[in-house]
């Protein structure tokens, strides 16, 4: 009955949002696309691809830059344009995209080793790095982004419970998760 | 895989404008190129406001047919020609073919020069012959002043380049530059405001300090400003001039050229007369050329007044500009931008699919996202959002929502080739 109820509720809402994208609040997302790319397949590697990306991440990191609970480079700014009915939008808008996965080049060597130690990321992030609601999705994304993210978590530029555990990893393991979830592209 | 793939590198594919030959040879003329059928789009100008414009209304609506009409054959882009000209990329990264918007999207791409407009036939004049539309958008970028009173023609461009059209122009200014002797002085010009990207200049002098430094030349850089004050990041710029380009490196403002001596390298001006082993004069300027030749600019005005709303010429129906050709003020407070020429590519895209489908088309909103190098490896950046205000009927800056950084940053100067590969790709492929 629940698994019912929430397929109808689903139902709705996309309903909803479709007719919100006939209305004209598509304006609101498109802009976005000057970086993170059309529909959000981003194609650079320190810009994330946000299209496909699980929405509870993306309304929750919108909401984070827009109170300035997150450093970001221009999304602190952006953010502010957007109210949380936008940031509702733009964060269903995205995640119903299909994911493209970078096409960054990732090695090989570095990946195999990640893979040993990516254990670690399943709980939050899915055994594939697939993402679990307000956990994003990691497979797929550029190495050098990850690599930036897991850094600034362990040198405290970002800040968060769960990723903590980064202190405990050297440079160079963090680098080689990076090139494990970035090289599962599915 | 690297991205070459995605990317539309011309070296790894035949050259030539792809499409063209189904228009036949050169059509007279009178002819009709392609004769039009159903609802049609023509956009003049393949720059960042016209690609982004086409794909959005295919994107929009299929069944609209779209021709972009474009006189070159590549793309070639501003945004990271600074980087080009001192070395740190070449012209293979900021060049592209426009074959994907064609394989993509079904957009039929004419490689013509748009000439005449009739605007009450709805009738395009171009070097390949006539065309019919229902809609006509305009992005043809910008214009220079040529001023015979300081003795500044556009001839004079093959010995003191402008570099503010990326493609030959960039490759001169490289070239001067890769030859500079030892102690040697450039001089850059920054034009009168308003003209296409505010930080340009500033960026280009800082990589200019930063490749005399780094190769041990021991010369400098002047940056004579037309204007009060540096026009943007202003704070920032400075900052790293003082930190690391008190050497190589000298500003002055409200500097007025006076004359130019072309021949002798000497720029005349009223603080003085100072003469330089590469002078990038930046002439002052405006609205396309072919703004001016299709009728778009009123008398005495040097840029097209649209409708803020619709991006609707105030003088023709059915003709819409966008990018850098509008007049700042008849849109709102938006800056001359890639990113922002973008951005009108998509609303007018919204304003003419609804047009053409009889329906009301959505309030205007904008962003503008801008990073400067300041030096090879630090970058910073300035960013807004627009939206239309019905009070004051422009699209203006949302409040609080724009600002620059407070200080400089490595991981900014990776953001910038992210963003340039993102704005490339969402443009043109
Ligand atoms: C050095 C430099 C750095 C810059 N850096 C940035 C940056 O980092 N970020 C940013 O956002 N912006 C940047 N810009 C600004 C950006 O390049 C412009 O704002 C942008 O190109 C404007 O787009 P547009 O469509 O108006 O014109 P353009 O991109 O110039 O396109 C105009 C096109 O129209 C074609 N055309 C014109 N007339 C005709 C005709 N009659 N028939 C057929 N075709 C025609 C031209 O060939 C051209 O391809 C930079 C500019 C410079 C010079």
């Amino acid at each position: 009955m629940k698994v019912r109820l929430t397929f109808l509720l689903f139902l709705i809402l996309t309903t909803v949002s479709f007719v919100f994208a006939e209305t004209g609040e598509k304006r609101i997302v498109v802009i976005c696309a000057g970086c993170h790319g059309t529909d959000g397949a981003s194609v650079g590697d320190s810009i994330p691809i946000i299209g496909g990306q699980k929405a509870d991440y993306l309304k929750k990191v919108m909401e984070e830059y827009k109170n300035d609970e997150k450093a970001g480079s221009v999304m602190n700014k952006i953010a502010k344009g957007y109210s949380d009915e936008r940031i509702n939008f733009v964060a269903n808008y995205f995640s119903s995209k299909k994911w493209v996965n970078t096409n960054k080049i990732y090695d090989n060597n570095l990946a195999n080793k990640g893979k040993k130690i990516a254990e670690v990321c399943y709980d939050c992030h899915g055994k594939l790095g697939e993402g679990i609601e307000a956990y994003p999705r990691i497979a797929g994304q550029p190495v050098f982004y990850l690599k930036q993210v897991l850094l600034d978590y362990k040198n405290s530029v970002l800040k968060s419970d769960e990723m903590s555990f980064v202190s405990e990893y050297s440079d160079d393991d963090l680098e080689a998760l990076a090139n494990y979830f970035s090289s599962i592209r599915r | 895989m690297s991205n070459i793939n995605r990317r539309s590198f011309i070296k790894n594919t035949t050259v030539g404008v792809a499409g063209l030959s189904i228009f036949g040879c050169a059509g007279k003329y009178h002819s009709e190129v392609i004769p039009k059928k159903g609802k049609r789009v023509i956009v003049v100008g393949g720059g960042f406001g016209g690609a982004t414009a086409a794909k959005y209304i295919k994107l929009n609506d299929p069944t609209i047919e779209v021709i972009l009409i474009e006189k070159n054959s590549y793309f070639v882009s501003c945004p990271i020609s600074n980087l080009v000209i001192v070395g740190l990329k070449d012209m293979n990264y900021i060049t592209f073919k426009y074959d994907l918007l064609e394989k993509n999207y079904g957009i039929k791409i004419l490689q013509a020069e748009a000439l005449e407009l009739n605007p009450e036939n709805n009738t395009l004049i171009t070097t390949k012959g006539v065309l019919k539309y229902d809609k006509l958008i305009l992005s043809p970028g910008i214009g220079f002043i040529e001023d015979n009173n300081i003795g500044y023609s556009l001839n004079l461009t093959d010995k003191i380049p402008h570099a503010w059209k990326a493609g030959k122009q960039t490759e001169i200014l490289r070239q001067q530059l890769s030859e500079l002797k030892k102690g040697g002085t450039v001089i850059l010009r920054v034009p009168k405001s308003p003209y296409r990207c505010p930080p340009g200049p500033y960026e280009r002098a800082s990589l200019i300090a930063n490749f005399i430094k780094r190769n041990n030349l021991g010369g400098k850089i002047i940056i004579l400003d037309s204007n009060d004050d540096v026009t943007s990041k202003g704070k920032l710029f400075k900052a790293a001039w003082n930190n690391f380009y008190r050497r190589e490196l000298e500003y002055f403002s409200q500097v007025e050229v006076q004359n130019i001596d072309a021949e002798n390298m000497i720029i005349d001006t009223n603080k003085g007369k100072i003469k330089g082993d590469i002078i990038n004069f930046i002439p002052n300027q405006k609205a396309s050329n072919t703004a001016f030749k299709l009728g778009l600019i009123k008398e005495d005005k040097l840029w097209a007044f649209v409708n803020s709303y619709t991006f609707e010429s105030e003088i023709f129906k059915n003709v819409y500009v966008i990018g850098d050709s509008t007049n700042t003020g008849s849109v709102g407070t938006v800056p001359k931008s890639g990113y922002i020429a973008n951005s009108m590519g998509k609303v007018v895209a919204e304003s003419v699919v609804s047009s053409l489908n009889g329906k009301m088309p959505p309030k205007p909103f904008m962003a503008n996202a801008c990073y400067s190098m300041v030096s090879d490896t630090e970058a910073i950046w300035v960013t807004a959002v627009y939206e239309y205000n019905e009070n004051v009927k422009r699209t203006i800056t949302i409040k609080g929502a724009s600002g620059t950084p407070k200080t400089r940053s490595k991981i900014d100067a990776k953001h910038q080739l992210s963003w340039a590969e993102n704005i490339w790709s969402d443009t043109l492929m």
